[in-house]
């Protein structure tokens, strides 16, 4: 079977922890970053002939080197080179959000960009343009309400679209 | 931008709430959070959320807070709200 | 496929500006040139973090063999761009990142007009409005003290009957069932333990109310509002700001009110804030006023406790403004910006966890600190001085402690008090707040003679008493509610009966003032506001703020608070308000 890595980013509060417990369900498994006292929660699925690993890196507002989850996170990104940084954004504080996408992509990674709890920036009547995004960014952008597990099936065509891409 | 947040504090001749700065300087809420957390880790900025450490054995009232394990500290600290003022030195030269 | 993504075709990029990048490129130049380099890290980020002085990077690369020269020429680059730009890269580079996404986000991010207010916009304006909000706060704290007097009392003579009569009764019969009736050690127990703790114990239904509507409104989010505008008064007065927050926190305790002042990042700010929050009324003080505010004022309790809090904060305030002006002449104080969290409805799982712990906080410190001092207090009430009486069967008003508070009490004379019992209360008060109440209640409960039940009720019987009469007290207490807005459904003669304590606290205090009993009262109040909080606070100012300042500020509370009872109670004589 095919292998693939993704790793999850994003604020704390951003809702990481939902997008990372609908993508895996109960193959989920927690442990330290090696070390660290850090929490490590690493996840599988499978789909489409592919055994998926999620790691969820830990919730970080830069990738500067000011904290140890900070330096955590990037060092995965470097080192680790997962094939997919999904970036998850609280879609009504984008602009703060943003901040940590843009180090991601300085990193090199390949990403997507999730604009999760899009209901709440709907409420406030905050509306994004997400084709436009995804244009001036360069990366897919799929929006969720991950712990209601609305829009997860777009996230993960998003994810095979890439896997096929990577592995072609 | 940043700089601008930085200067605006200066200028400031009174307090300000976060959501009045995010106004005058028209930036969005959350960016401005962000804009002062960065001033904060370069020591620019003093943040202060009015929760001084209390000693491991004050007798107050004699550890209640820990001995029930409702909280790790004091009970009377209430969550006071965040506040950023500028640190020691970022004063600007001209008020010594 | 909805995305029209591009799938990572070009990297993403940042321009950081020419001088920058001129940098930048120059040492991506040279990481390509290194092959160990290359394969572990993308260039142009390695070259971004060295501009950035990234401390994990240097630390890395030191690693790495022939990165010196990468480093020593990022080094020259940093110094360089420093030199051109005027402040740090890494400060310079993360204001191009805001700025870049701050003109996306206005491309993709359509939101409704600042210029419209939200509901919580609405009620920032009012509350925070630059006239309006000291009375708006005003009127809550009024509110507060409103409710918590009004709807605590039917509780407060509940636990004191609880107390008094049950509790009372069981401690007797099980101490004469172990043999010890008829014992010093049956006195230690009624006139020490359930006299002194139990004085204190009564107030718990006060606190618990109190400490309810201070939780609402600091989960309200109002509370933060109220620490805005008196720190933009302070700031006016140029006071520190900040120093508001430690004093709301004095409101519940003293101890973490000074412990708070630590986070003000100048040292004179420190002192003189730590020197102004014991004038907060804490906790362990609203006992006091509730209990005096009940005997003298029945009528206006609630707002005869709201001026003691407002005294407080008034003294602080002033004494804050001539201290500046003089002792601690400083630098302008610089302005801050605060975070105001959302209004939202309070929980009542939030209230009461709040709630619980803080009475849970002053139910302890009952049976440890007051135990301790009660039991300590029964000794010195117990020993005769004079050669009268033996050990435990001596006249109170001949005992050790009455000897000594007797010697002290012609200090108080000119404040309206001066009773042995009143000045030793004052004294033992050092120790805390509630052992002023303690005291008074032993000193006068061992007065009074025992009364005599003529039919002890059964074990049973006292049980259902309590759970009836529980019931009467919120039954009255949902009663007394309409009181607030004027409604009084209690009706005159349901009103309650003054205890033993408060017959005997009213006698003594309208003997030693010739008649004038409620000005020695709030004489009595305002000495107890002002004066040395507690021992704890005591440590607290020793550890945070020296030995001269603490000496300072426990001599310089004596001084005001004989000072300003003097004051109300000579000034309301010579108002002719007695």
């Amino acid at each position: 079977m095919k292998k693939l890595t993704i790793a999850l980013a994003g604020n704390p509060n951003a809702g990481k922890s939902s997008v990372f417990n609908v993508l895996t369900g109960s193959r989920q498994h927690v442990g330290n970053w090696p070390g660290k006292t850090v929490e490590k929660k690493e996840g599988h699925f499978q789909k489409d002939g592919y055994e998926i690993t999620v790691i969820d890196l830990p919730g970080t507002y830069s990738l500067t080197a000011f904290s140890p989850e900070e330096v955590i996170a990037r060092d995965f990104i470097i080192d680790e080179k997962p094939d997919v940084v999904v970036i998850i954004l609280d879609s009504a504080n984008l602009e703060r959000n943003l901040y940590l996408a843009v180090q991601v992509l300085e990193l090199g990674a390949r990403g997507i960009a999730v604009l999760n709890m899009i209901d709440i920036a709907d409420s406030r009547s905050i509306k994004i343009n997400k084709e436009q995004l995804s244009k001036l960014v360069g990366i897919p952008v799929v929006t969720t309400v991950a712990s209601k597990g609305e829009g997860i099936s777009d996230l993960m065509d998003c994810i095979m679209n890439i896997a096929n891409e990577v592995t072609k | 931008m940043l700089a601008l947040v930085l200067q605006e504090l200066q200028k400031s001749k009174e307090p300000l709430s976060v959501a009045a700065l995010s106004k005058k300087l028209n930036i969005d809420q959350s960016a401005l959070e962000g804009m002062l957390d960065h001033w904060v880790r370069k020591k620019r900025l003093i943040e202060n959320n009015a929760q001084g450490e209390m000693p491991a054995n004050c007798a107050a009232c004699s550890g209640h807070a820990r001995s029930c394990h409702c909280s790790a500290q004091c009970p009377f600290i209430a969550r006071m709200p965040k506040t950023y003022s500028i640190a020691a030195g970022e004063r600007g030269t001209d008020n010594d | 496929m909805k995305n029209q993504a591009l799938l990572n075709k070009k990297p993403f990029e940042i321009n950081y500006g020419q001088e920058t990048e001129t940098e930048i490129n120059k040492l991506v130049k040279i990481i390509n040139q290194t092959p160990t380099l290359k394969s572990l890290y993308p260039p142009r980020w390695l070259a971004i973090k060295l501009l950035e002085s990234d401390e994990d990077i240097a630390q890395r690369l030191s690693a790495i063999p022939g990165s010196t020269e990468l480093y020593t020429e990022a080094q020259a680059s940093v110094e360089s761009l420093k030199k051109i730009l005027g402040d740090d890269v890494d400060i310079l580079m993360a204001d191009q990142r805001y700025r870049w996404i701050n003109s996306l986000v206005k491309e993709v991010v359509m939101k409704p007009d600042q210029s419209i207010l939200t509901n919580s916009d609405k009620i920032d304006k009012i509350v925070t409005n630059r006239f309006l909000g000291i009375p708006i706060f005003l009127i809550f704290m009024w509110i507060v003290f409103k409710l918590t007097a009004d709807v605590s009392a039917p509780y407060l003579d509940w636990v004191e009957g609880v107390i008094n009569g049950p509790i009372a009764r069981w401690t007797t019969s099980f101490l004469g069932w172990i043999g010890l009736g008829d014992t010093w050690v049956v006195s230690l127990f009624m006139d020490g333990i359930i006299a002194g703790v139990g004085g204190v114990l009564v107030f718990v239904p006060v606190l618990m109310f109190l400490y309810i509507a201070l939780a609402v409104l600091e989960d309200s989010g109002y509370m933060a509002r109220a620490a805005f505008v008196m720190d933009r008064l302070m700031h006016a007065l140029g006071l520190h700001g900040k120093s508001f927050l430690p004093m709301l926190v004095g409101f519940g305790c003293t101890v973490p009110a000074i412990y708070a002042t630590r986070t003000l990042e100048n040292k004179n700010d420190r002192i003189l804030t730590g020197l102004l929050v014991p004038f907060m009324s804490c906790g362990a003080r609203l006992p006091v006023y509730v209990l005096f505010a009940s005997i003298f004022f029945p009528k206006n309790s609630g707002k005869v406790i709201f001026s003691m809090y407002l005294l407080g904060i008034v003294v602080a305030i002033l004494l804050g403004v001539i201290f500046k002006r003089t002792l601690f002449k400083g630098k302008e104080q610089s302005a801050f910006v605060m975070e105001l969290p959302p209004y939202r409805i309070p929980t009542l799982k939030g209230v009461w966890r709040h709630t619980w712990e803080r009475t849970g906080a002053f139910v302890k410190k009952a049976w440890t600190i007051i135990m301790a001092t009660s039991v300590i207090l029964w000794f010195l009430m117990s020993i005769p001085t004079g050669g009268q009486g033996s050990f435990a069967n001596t006249e109170i008003g001949n005992s050790v402690f009455a000897s000594v508070s007797k010697a002290i009490a012609p200090a108080f004379k000119p404040l309206g008090f001066n009773s042995w019992e009143a000045s030793g209360a004052l004294v033992t008060g050092f120790v805390a707040k509630e052992v002023v109440i303690s005291t008074m209640s032993q000193a006068y409960a061992a007065g009074e003679p025992d009364e005599e039940v003529e039919e002890t009720p059964t074990f049973l019987e006292d049980l259902g008493e309590i759970v009836k009469s529980f019931a009467e007290s919120t039954l009255d207490t949902i009663k007394s509610l309409p009181l607030i807005v004027g409604v009084n459904l209690l009706g005159e003669e349901e009103e309650a009966e003054p205890t033993a304590l408060m017959d005997a606290i009213k006698e003594s205090f309208e003997e030693s003032s010739n008649g004038n009993g409620w000005l020695a009262a709030l004489s009595y109040m305002v000495f107890v506001l002002i004066y040395t909080p507690c021992m704890v606070a005591i440590a607290a100012e020793w550890h945070e703020l020296g030995a001269k300042w603490t000496w300072v500020s426990i001599f310089g509370q004596l001084f005001l608070a004989w000072l300003l009872s003097f004051i109300v109670f000579q000034g309301g004589i010579l108002l002719g308000l007695g």
